[in-house]
């Protein structure tokens, strides 16, 4: 087993621990060379919910979400738009199925969406804050 | 019931087969083009009612109803694939299959949706194909049982979908976002008469257009739209018997023009209005349906959902009326009951009064799949979705109010 590898087990038993901590503070993350600086909460409603994803200066965002049933993939669409996770399935559900447009790219943890937006400028999602590194920024916090 | 068992089979296979493509298309890298998606849906739903003598139709496009006093799983069952194919950012091509009671008694797969799909950028997408009609909001997700509260729409627009091209575009607009869609093309599908007739929509033009904001937890959405038919119903052609009364009646050429839609549009014009914030959610709809001959239909709908944990319990309450303006055979009374009876009939065909309160809850029992119950009262005097035989032999002048109780339970569910 090498070291990267165990090192990548150290961060998911992290992860595992600190999710384990009820209502940990999410944050929405960009890469650390984004133009981004800072965006409302209706910006973040329109770009995870598949509106729009523009930003006023003309850029694009990608939003990566966390797959399945996990805890901060729940506790992140209810203090977005106060819904559990099986209404954010069926609200997909039709987007999907009349054409509109697909859902977030969904990926298995944090550390993963992590991994993402620290190497693509053009990333953006979420992570609890104490999961931050310096190759990422804060472009927004969720109220406790 | 062979058939049924080798049907039943066919489609287990089928989406077995799906799901394993599901899980290939999982391991593929997302970032890589072409890319392939694989979806699925499905209801395995049950009616019951105990109005002996009607049947209840999902929509026309099924050919006959649900009876009284046993499950039907016939009107709401359906299964569907969608496979897309992601060419690169900016091109899609995608195939939507379903199976369901088909106009026919049978459940033959049809493509419901096949099209290719062009978005150069967030605020304009255009499509070219087979595509779905949303004269209402969200009409055009009304086999995707899972993603709507109810176990079925509160009214039915039928036909679902045409062959054409859609182009919508979008402009964020004072912290909301305005949409502007049009569509157009034909239609291709076929509608069953209450008699058993069958109508073909097949060459009918539709042109329609949408005006949608969207705005925190609200959307209000405005739909314009016709379809222009372009030939008779087969009863009312030269040669058959119906035509051939008509032909002999003194008000004959009156109601023939009334019932033709040969060259003629119907209009529509449907206001929505939804919220959806938290656990709760709701849905108003106003309808609004006219033509050069039909007289016109309104329909109201509205419902509301509140969540408690899992369950979501919801109420609904729908309204349609129509003129009833029956033109008479002109014959002195009492000459031809029969020719009274059989004319007022043909006209009653196109005359909607009905209304429906619908209380039921939907359970999300596990990931994406749901378990809902739903109680419909119907009140009718000319119904919608309803074949009542009674009716047949009653004098349309002298209908009364019925009424309809029907249980349904639904098991939705994605993959």
């Amino acid at each position: 087993m090498n070291c990267k590898r165990i090192k990548q087990m150290f961060y998911v038993l992290a992860l595992m621990l600190s999710s384990a901590t009820a209502h940990a503070t999410l944050v929405v993350i960009v890469n650390a060379n984004s133009k981004v600086e800072q965006l409302s909460r209706n910006e973040i409603v329109n770009i995870f919910m598949g509106r729009y994803r523009r930003l006023p200066d003309g850029s694009e965002l990608r939003p990566l979400d966390i797959r399945g049933d996990a805890p901060e993939r729940r506790d992140f669409y209810h203090k977005l738009v106060g819904k559990s996770l099986a209404e954010i399935n069926a609200y997909w559900a039709r987007l999907i199925f009349s054409g509109r447009t697909q859902p977030p790219m969904a990926l298995d943890n944090q550390l993963e969406v992590l991994d993402k937006v620290a190497r693509e400028d053009h990333a953006i999602g979420y992570i609890e804050r104490a999961n931050l590194n310096n190759q990422v920024k804060v472009v927004y916090v969720f109220p406790e | 019931m062979y058939e049924r068992l080798k049907q039943g089979f066919c489609i287990f296979f089928w989406a077995a087969c799906c799901l394993a493509m599901q899980a290939h298309a999982d391991e593929a890298d997302p970032d890589a083009f072409p890319g392939f998606s694989v979806h699925g849906f499905g209801t395995l739903g049950a009616v019951y009612h105990d109005e002996a003598g009607a049947y209840f139709r999902r929509d026309d496009s099924q050919p006959h109803g649900a009876g009284s006093h046993h499950l039907s799983f016939a009107p709401d069952s359906v299964l569907g694939v969608q496979l897309g194919v992601h060419l690169n950012s900016q091109l899609e091509a995608v195939v939507q299959v379903v199976t369901k009671q088909t106009w026919e008694d049978n459940y033959k797969p049809q493509v419901t949706w096949a099209y290719l799909k062009y978005m150069p950028n967030e605020s304009l997408m255009t499509r070219v194909g087979r595509l779905g009609i949303d004269a209402f909001l969200r009409g055009d997700a009304t086999d995707i049982d899972y993603s709507n509260l109810l176990v079925r729409p509160m009214f039915s627009f039928h036909p679902h979908s045409f062959d054409g091209a859609d182009a919508e575009y979008t402009k964020p607009w004072n912290d909301g976002l305005l949409r502007i869609k049009g569509y157009g093309g034909w239609e291709y599908d076929k509608r069953v008469e209450v008699d058993g007739g069958v109508y073909s929509f097949a060459g009918a033009s539709v042109l329609g257009m949408g005006l949608e904001y969207e705005k925190s937890a609200w959307v209000g959405r405005l739909a314009l739209g016709q379809i222009r038919f372009n030939h008779l119903a087969d009863g009312l052609k030269p040669g058959m018997p119906f035509r051939g009364l008509l032909d002999a009646l003194p008000n004959g050429a009156q109601i023939l023009d009334k019932l033709s839609v040969e060259d003629r549009a119907l209009y529509y014009k449907i206001l929505t209005l939804t919220y959806d914030s938290g656990p709760w959610q709701g849905q108003a709809n106003y309808g609004h349906f006219s033509s050069e001959n039909w007289p016109t239909r309104q329909i109201l709908t509205a419902n509301v959902g509140y969540r408690i944990g899992d369950v979501t319990p919801y109420l609904g309450y729908s309204i349609q009326h129509t003129p009833r303006d029956i033109i008479p055979t002109g014959l002195p009374a009492g000459v031809s009951p029969l020719a009274d009876q059989v004319t007022a009939f043909a006209q009653a065909g196109i005359i909607f009064n009905q209304s429906n309160l619908v209380v039921g809850a939907r359970y999300d029992f596990a990931r994406n799949m749901a378990l809902k119950v739903q109680v419909d009262h119907i009140h009718y005097k000319d119904p919608d979705g309803i074949i009542d035989t009674a009716l047949l032999s009653a004098p349309v002048e002298s209908r009364d109010y019925n009424t309809m109780t029907r249980l349904s339970v639904a098991l939705n569910f994605i993959f």
